[in-house]
């Protein structure tokens, strides 16, 4: 088929802007591509056109954000803090400093305590399978569990997790960037850290690069997460004045290099240039 | 605790040590027209054979060591142990060398898929602790072993690789993963003599700092950190985790490209990572 793909703007050329363009036909094209990337997001997340239609139209009628998405993750975060006291608090870690395997059941240092401190208003059964599923446990013979892992949630099981986690992605991106772009336009360079690395790798290198990235990713947001323990509120007065940060990191892969804003054939120039040196 | 930034120059340097051992023997092979194959096929044998010999027994009844257990301490498989101990040394060389091929270390390889399979590893890319027997999630030492050693029995390559301080078995039946290679213990020449490198290292970067400090080499250490026995408990770990993967990350970043590669002539630096204790 000649021509544009349907529904795809007239191509922008490379370094920003076409000459024949002003600004806002661009940004009203950039704004479509913004509206295709949740839309066809939310086809994936298994909404029916019916559905993102319907969402589109309240959508326009909002001025202010619904609170739909924190509630949905919020036992998915006490778990998180569960599984964080599991594999921290010295009453329930062995002599190597890793997680005790613990009784499900009964007082002291047990599983039960544990969902009781987090997640008490569910019964110890619905923890259970809460954590079975989302979480690197397993279940030992004589009633006992075990951490084998590490302290991730997985959200993947949940109807509404995965969806509900992804749109808080988006907001706290989104946010920390229109706060700097207020920053800058106030002329100050406090911003919310922000940063990005890009390059591109041959695609069967893709898994070795994760498992070369993995630890050290996980060991800066295990480090982070400490640093947000320790100035964790400790009275009703300081959690009034407490606010809640988050610090992601993720790792994407984009074939499509226009999509990506990536030129190879510049990068294949500089590689040569660097292997002749 | 010293950690050197590649853990394979330990096996490599025993390596290198032992092989001056071999050099009288070489010296007769030489002598006597026997090619390196044939001695590599007779070293096959004898290490089957004295590992019969040396394996700890079964400790209630008493038995030797099985065919698979011997196969995984030699990285021989088991079918051609069961062949050279049917048939007994020389027949059994010839034919070892008439059949030579590349056996894999049959632990090495249990290990490695256990560091680096996504199924056997944690979201933080760590090896997970593996429950012994089968479970729902495929995510079991009988798993691992399936996978990477198919044909051997689960207890035994445990059995070896706890032999070798790889692994260890906690209580509830778990297995955690330790190290790829065996700590070396003891007092022995090849620790000592280790262990006085490492010193010299440190020595050296530390008077190259006084001595000449316009070319001062890394030195870096933090603060003294107070903390309970049960605090460092909880720290000991993740001191050793984060110092891994901080040399890790090193090693990568600056592994490539060799400079050796274009014929310049090469530095050999390195970065160790210690922590201290004043008891």
């Amino acid at each position: 088929m000649k021509g544009r793909r349907a529904g795809a703007p007239e191509k922008v050329t490379r370094g920003g802007v076409a000459r024949s363009k002003t600004t806002n036909t661009v940004r009203e094209e950039l704004a479509v591509e913004f509206y295709s990337i949740v839309n066809l997001a939310l086809a994936q997340y298994g909404l029916t056109p019916a559905q993102r239609g319907k969402a589109a139209k309240r959508a326009m009628q909002l001025t202010s954000m619904p609170r739909v998405s924190g509630p949905v993750l919020s036992d998915s975060r006490d778990l998180g803090a569960l599984l964080l006291e599991w594999s921290r608090n010295p009453l329930y870690v062995d002599a190597d400093g890793k997680p005790r395997v613990l009784a499900i059941e009964g007082k002291g240092a047990t599983f039960e305590s544990l969902a009781q401190q987090f997640l008490s208003h569910k019964p110890l059964r619905e923890v259970l399978d809460l954590i079975c599923k989302s979480a690197e446990v397993v279940i030992r013979p004589h009633q006992r569990i075990a951490l084998v892992g590490s302290v991730l949630v997985n959200l993947v099981g949940s109807p509404e997790g995965p969806l509900a986690h992804t749109i808080r992605q988006v907001d706290q991106l989104v946010q920390s960037t229109l706060y700097n772009i207020q920053m800058h336009k106030k002329g100050r360079v406090d911003g919310r850290m922000e940063r990005l690395v890009i390059g591109t790798i041959p695609r069967k290198e893709f898994a070795d690069l994760m498992r070369e990235l993995q630890p050290q990713i996980h060991e800066l947001l295990l480090s982070a997460d400490s640093s947000l323990k320790r100035r964790h509120p400790t009275s009703v007065e300081e959690l009034r004045a407490a606010t809640a940060v988050s610090v992601g990191l993720y790792v994407s892969q984009e074939n499509d290099f226009e999509r990506a804003g990536i030129d190879p054939a510049t990068r294949i120039k500089t590689a040569q240039r660097e292997a002749k040196r | 605790m010293a950690q050197s930034v590649n853990p394979a120059n330990d096996h490599y340097n025993m390596a290198k040590a032992l092989s001056a051992a071999l050099e009288p023997l070489i010296d007769v092979c030489l002598k006597i027209g026997i090619t390196s194959p044939e001695m590599e096929s007779l070293l096959r044998v004898a290490f089957v054979q004295r590992a019969f010999e040396k394996l700890p027994r079964h400790a209630n009844s008493g038995r030797g060591p099985s065919v698979s257990r011997v196969g995984i301490a030699a990285g021989v498989h088991r079918t051609e142990v069961t062949r050279i101990r049917t048939a007994g040394g020389t027949t059994s060389a010839r034919e070892t060398m008439e059949t030579k091929e590349r056996l894999y270390s049959k632990s090495a390889r249990v290990l490695h898929g256990w560091k680096t399979d996504s199924r056997f590893t944690s979201s933080g890319g760590l090896p997970l602790d593996l429950p012994i027997e089968k479970n729902r999630q495929r995510r079991s030492f009988e798993d691992l072993v399936e996978k990477y050693a198919p044909g051997n029995h689960a207890g035994t390559v445990l059995k070896e690789l706890r032999r070798r301080g790889n692994v260890e078995l906690l209580a509830d039946e778990i297995i955690r993963f330790r190290s790829s290679t065996p700590r070396s213990k003891g007092v022995t020449p090849t620790n000592v003599s280790q262990a006085a490198k490492r010193i010299r290292r440190l020595g050296e970067t530390l008077f190259q700092n006084i001595l000449e400090p316009e070319h001062a080499r890394l030195y870096e250490e933090t603060g003294k950190i107070k903390l309970t026995p049960e605090q460092l408990r909880l720290l000991r770990p993740v001191i050793e985790r984060r110092a891994k993967t901080f040399l890790q990350a090193l090693e990568s970043e600056f592994g490539l490209p060799k400079a050796t590669d274009k014929g310049v002539e090469a530095t050999t630096v390195g970065v160790s990572v210690f922590s201290w204790q004043d008891d």
